[in-house]
């Protein structure tokens, strides 16, 4: 009978994990706009820094995709998270957010359009007929404001370019482009000046040719119902955060932010105007 | 000489099938070949056919070792041999058309045969060949809906398609009724006749073996037990060819061949 | 002298032929598809570049142990899915089974209510199984968040609705004398069902039902690229990411996997006929489960579970949008689909007729080892997996589809093909070489017609499972319904998603009651043949 004396002993060992003790935790994500390893190094230290300042538990809970960040965060799953332009009003519409700080290059963000070096392609007009891939569908900066700013010049990606693909990342969109796999792509300037800056971009393989116009974009949001000194707390925190501590100003470089600023959801209206427009938001 | 056997032996894993056959067929020739089952009759005719190889001797087809002729040579010289099974070897979802048609699969190219197979290139030739078998209404048929004795005289009519110079024919009657049995052997001693092909034939029953052949070979125990004109044949020959064999059932019934294929497998 | 009629099967042959090309003619520019452009330099650079990342294998110790975790969950997820299949297709089938009816075994009249509850009951399991379980599993996740839930909710629903039919019908199979002899004893359906049909049925159920978690586990793996955990959302960051040497760790430790779990299966199939494995068995599917349960566990308390917002994440769904523009896009998919599916099978056909002449050992014992190898490592990795893979070497869209089609049904066909020609009588082609036919005209003549009609509908059965698998490989980028409906779920554009999926639906039931059709009159022209 040791058959069933086992099963009883897996039987306790599964309800034990259902009644263990439980402490205060702030569960933070990302939208996954980069790598998920590259996320999670960029938060280390700021999520260190926020147990410091908040005096609790702070747990990064990585997502492989945008709309379950929208999902977890207006079900309550997590309690703060790293949110496009785009996906902030998504999260809005679907529930009750808060939006706290952003970072001050937020609210002249651009994007820019790249295309394959060998593929002797000068400008956005070149691109026609050929392979264009954005990000994930859910991106502000990789979709949305570029579809929305193509519009405004008439072009139709669907029927402009051969074929509209969806990288699901700005760093996989730098990486489908060299390897010739679409000739154009369009991504977040920022990750693009980061990919620039750390050498990861063969200019033989990769070049830019074009930007967009500037539009509002990522935020830090919490969920509605949060604990409000808790938002305080957490606004307080990202405001103080001081270039000139050097502990700090890495934090900031990592967030590629000089620093950060206070924000309301009345700052998003143009993004949910221009996904209305882009036919993204019905 | 259409066909020789010298001192040939047949081993098949431990089992020594046939031992120290020698006999030799002239062009033209036509022999019976009879025997209690399990003589080896089928064996000998494999090896005529080139499908055995002799373990000891040697064995010659229409002047040619088979055995060393390059493969082109011995595809050729195979083209020459027709054979008649016990049961005719068709793949049951076959048209009777291309069944009939792979007869002279071995003089055809590849291409041509391939072509074939979506639109016979003979129809009138294939169609004429089986009216000598009475089948001329089942050109388009498929195989497996015919009888079993049907399928036997498509296999048949494949070797008069063939039109082969050895004639080699495996106990070829014995899926048939003994009416059709007789006129299907008078059939292919008259075709091997008018072409002056050679003819060596395995038969069952003695009483056909000694109306139609002129010459009857006795096989025992995988050794040639006699090798006589028709005339010396005499009856205690025979009995003593075939002492001690038990009223088997082996040959006597139709045998029924039934090409199986899996079904219904669940994937 | 031509005394024969013409040849009565040349035009209904040319018909065909011809009705075949026209359909697929224009599958070619539906799905974008070039079988040149797989050859083109580019493409090959890029591949090259690609799979020579493959070598050395990721092996740093944070991937690994990430790899080690996923799998772990990988499997707990197709254990507990499974066993929630269970407690949702035991109950159904338990009340929808013909085999414990009254009326079927005494030849007492139905009760008219008992029947419609039955009906509406087996409705429930038609829908439930009718959406794939990558479908289900997507909803969860947008519905439910992250984790390793939604997967096991989507398990236990989509397989628990063909748990409960196939059930029903293992229980209908059984020899009815014993049912029949203790309902009119006055026995009720608890008790027919515990004496007389559990006993016999139990082997053929349990062994069903271990098949079932060998699927589950290439389910489960998948599952991820929707975002719900386990090995598969590893390696759709990976492909994502173009890291060949994560995807070929990944993609080595996903089939050492499904090795083992055909080993594991195997084995329990060998101990339900030993007298102590019974035992064994059963301890072993009560521990596997609850093991499972305890791993995924602190995982979902942490994400806790709100039955409230999936509710109101349903009622998004109605109604389902039907605008003209809409429809004229699904239009657009279904025919995408079906393309993708049609042509992806007939390139299997060929595929798996190339592949199965070694495999079956008519060229020698080295080439038929290999063939074998390649043909489980093109049926091991599942379509959905393909998929993703081949994004990468023709990029988005429909094109990717038809090739990772291609290729796993050329795995799955090719091994059905070798055995329908190991089977096959060996003398009819022996005959023929025996008069001087080559390899290739005996082959065709002696062999052929003899598998032929088995290969037609092999690659038809085939056919039909491939434009279901054709209609969700969009979830990971290749064209079809799937792809609007991955993009429709992504902007929360849940009408839309529900007319998709009613579209998937439909298309999967018209194709039912079409391949009905046609197999009853080849079994009829079967039949006719026997």
């Amino acid at each position: 009978m040791t058959a069933l004396k086992l099963t009883l002993a897996g039987a306790l060992l599964a309800v034990s994990a259902l009644v263990s003790a439980e402490e205060a935790v702030l569960k933070v994500s990302a939208i996954p706009d980069e790598a998920p390893t590259e996320l999670q190094r960029k938060f280390a230290p700021l999520g260190a820094y926020l147990e410091k300042e908040l005096g609790m538990k702070v747990q990064f809970v990585p997502v492989t995709d945008y709309a379950a960040v929208v999902t977890a965060l207006t079900s309550d799953k997590i309690d703060m998270a790293w949110l496009g332009g785009f996906t902030f009003v998504q999260a809005s519409q679907r529930g009750k957010v808060v939006p706290l700080v952003q970072r001050e290059e937020d609210s002249k963000f651009t994007s820019k359009y790249i295309a394959n070096a060998e593929a002797g392609i000068n400008s956005l007009k070149d691109l026609k007929g050929k392979n264009f891939a954005f990000g994930s569908a859910s991106s502000t900066s990789g979709h949305l404001m570029p579809r929305y700013f193509l519009q405004k010049q008439g072009i139709k990606p669907e029927s402009f370019f051969k074929n509209v693909a969806y990288s699901g990342a700005h760093d996989a969109t730098v990486a489908w482009v060299a390897s010739g796999k679409v000739e154009g792509g369009v991504l977040n300037a920022s990750v693009w000046d980061k990919l620039v800056e750390a050498g990861k971009i063969d200019p033989a393989k990769v070049k830019l040719i074009g930007t967009t116009p500037a539009y509002y974009d990522y935020n830090w949001t919490v969920r509605g119902n949060l604990d409000a000194k808790l938002q305080q707390k957490i606004t307080k925190a990202f405001l103080k955060l001081d270039p000139k501590n050097p502990e700090q100003q890495a934090i900031l470089e990592l967030q590629r932010a000089s620093k950060f600023i206070p924000t309301k959801a009345a700052n998003y209206k143009g993004i949910e105007a221009a996904a209305k427009e882009a036919g993204l938001l019905k | 000489m259409s066909l020789t056997f010298d001192q040939a032996g047949l081993r098949l894993g431990e089992a020594q099938i046939l031992s120290d056959i020698s006999l030799t067929l002239a062009d033209g020739e036509q022999a019976a070949l009879i025997g209690p089952s399990g003589a080896g009759k089928s064996s000998l005719l494999l090896l005529a056919n080139t499908v055995y190889h002799p373990s000891q001797g040697a064995v010659s087809v229409l002047g040619r070792d088979p055995w060393q002729c390059s493969r082109r040579e011995l595809q050729r010289l195979q083209a020459d041999i027709g054979t008649v099974y016990q049961a005719a070897p068709l793949p049951a979802r076959q048209r009777v058309v291309n069944a009939v048609a792979a007869g002279r699969l071995g003089r055809q190219g590849t291409l041509a045969s391939l072509l074939a197979l979506l639109r016979p290139n003979d129809a009138a030739g294939i169609s004429r060949t089986l009216q000598r078998v009475d089948l001329a209404d089942k050109l388009w048929a498929r195989c497996d809906q015919l009888s079993g004795g049907q399928r036997q005289r498509v296999g048949i009519a494949r070797v008069l398609y063939q039109a082969p110079r050895l004639l080699l024919a495996d106990e070829p009657v014995s899926a048939l009724d003994p009416r059709l049995a007789e006129e299907t052997v008078k059939r292919l001693v008259d075709d091997a006749r008018t072409r002056r092909a050679t003819l060596l034939m395995s038969l069952h029953s003695v009483d056909l073996a000694l109306a139609y052949f002129p010459r009857i070979i006795g096989l025992r125990g995988g050794r040639i037990a006699f090798d006589l004109p028709r005339a010396e044949v005499n009856a205690e020959l025979i009995e003593a060819l075939y002492a001690g064999e038990t009223l088997a059932e082996d040959g006597s019934g139709p045998t029924e061949v039934e090409a199986g294929f899996p079904r219904g497998v669940r994937c | 002298m031509l005394n024969h009629p013409s040849d009565p099967a040349l035009l209904p042959r040319l018909l065909w032929s011809g009705l075949l090309l026209l359909l697929l003619a224009p599958t070619l520019p539906l799905t974008g598809f070039n079988p040149l452009a797989l050859f083109d330099g580019a493409t090959l650079k890029t591949l090259a570049g690609f799979v020579a990342g493959f070598l050395p294998p990721a092996s740093d110790a944070i991937f690994l142990g990430e790899v080690i975790r996923s799998t772990v969950t990988t499997l707990a997820v197709a254990t507990a899915g499974l066993a929630l299949a269970m407690l949702v297709g035991m109950p159904l089938a338990f009340a929808t089974t013909r085999a414990l009816d009254r009326h079927a075994l005494t030849g007492a009249s139905a009760s008219r209510w008992a029947e419609a509850g039955k009906s509406l009951l087996r409705g429930l399991m038609v829908l439930l199984r009718g959406v794939p379980e990558i479908v289900w599993a997507l909803l969860f996740v947008r519905a439910a968040g992250l984790g390793s839930l939604p997967a096991v909710l989507a398990l236990g629903l989509a397989y628990g609705g063909m748990l409960g039919k196939v059930y029903a019908e293992i229980l209908e199979s059984q020899p009815r004398g014993m049912a029949r002899a203790l309902r009119a004893a006055g026995a009720g359906r608890w008790q027919v069902c515990g004496y007389a049909l559990l006993p016999q049925a139990l082997p053929e159920l349990v062994s069903y039902t271990v098949y079932r978690w060998e699927c589950a586990i290439r389910a489960s793996a998948v599952m991820g690229f929707v975002g719900a955990g386990g090995i598969g959302q590893l390696l759709d960051t990976s492909i994502k990411m173009m890291n060949g040497g994560e995807v070929s760790t990944l993609l080595l430790v996903f089939l050492l996997m499904v090795l083992a779990t055909e080993g594991i299966s195997r084995l329990s199939r060998r101990l339900l006929e030993s007298r102590r494995g019974g035992a064994t068995l059963a301890a072993a599917g009560m521990l596997v489960p609850l093991a499972s349960l305890a791993w995924l566990l602190p995982a979902w308390r942490e994400a806790g579970f709100d039955s409230g917002s999936l509710l109101r994440f349903a009622g998004e769904f109605l109604p389902p949008d039907a605008s003209p523009a809409l429809l004229a896009d699904i239009g657009r998919g279904a025919l995408e689909t079906l393309a993708m599916a049609l042509l992806g099978t007939a390139l299997a056909f060929a595929g798996a007729a190339l592949l199965a002449l070694p495999a079956s050992g008519r060229v020698g014992r080295v080439l038929k080892g290999l063939a074998r190898l390649l043909l489980n490592l093109l049926r091991g990795i599942p379509d959905l997996l393909w998929a993703a893979l081949a994004v990468l070497a023709v990029g988005l869209g429909p094109a990717a589809g038809v090739l990772a089609l291609a290729l796993h049904t050329s795995g799955v066909l090719g091994r059905l093909f070798a055995e329908t020609l190991e089977n096959a009588p060996p003398a009819p082609e022996q005959a023929l070489r025996a008069l001087g036919a080559g390899r290739l005209r005996a082959f065709c003549y002696g062999l052929l017609p003899e598998v032929w009609a088995q290969w037609l509908a092999y690659a038809l059965y085939r056919g039909e499972n491939n434009i279901r698998a054709a209609a969700v490989l969009g979830i990971v980028g290749a064209g079809g319904l799937g792809q609007q409906l991955y993009l429709a779920l992504s902007l929360f554009q849940l009408p839309t998603a529900a007319s998709l999926i009613l579209a998937m639906l439909l298309l999967s039931w018209l194709l039912e009651q079409l391949s009905r059709l046609l197999r009853q009159r080849l079994e009829a022209a079967v039949g006719q043949m026997a």
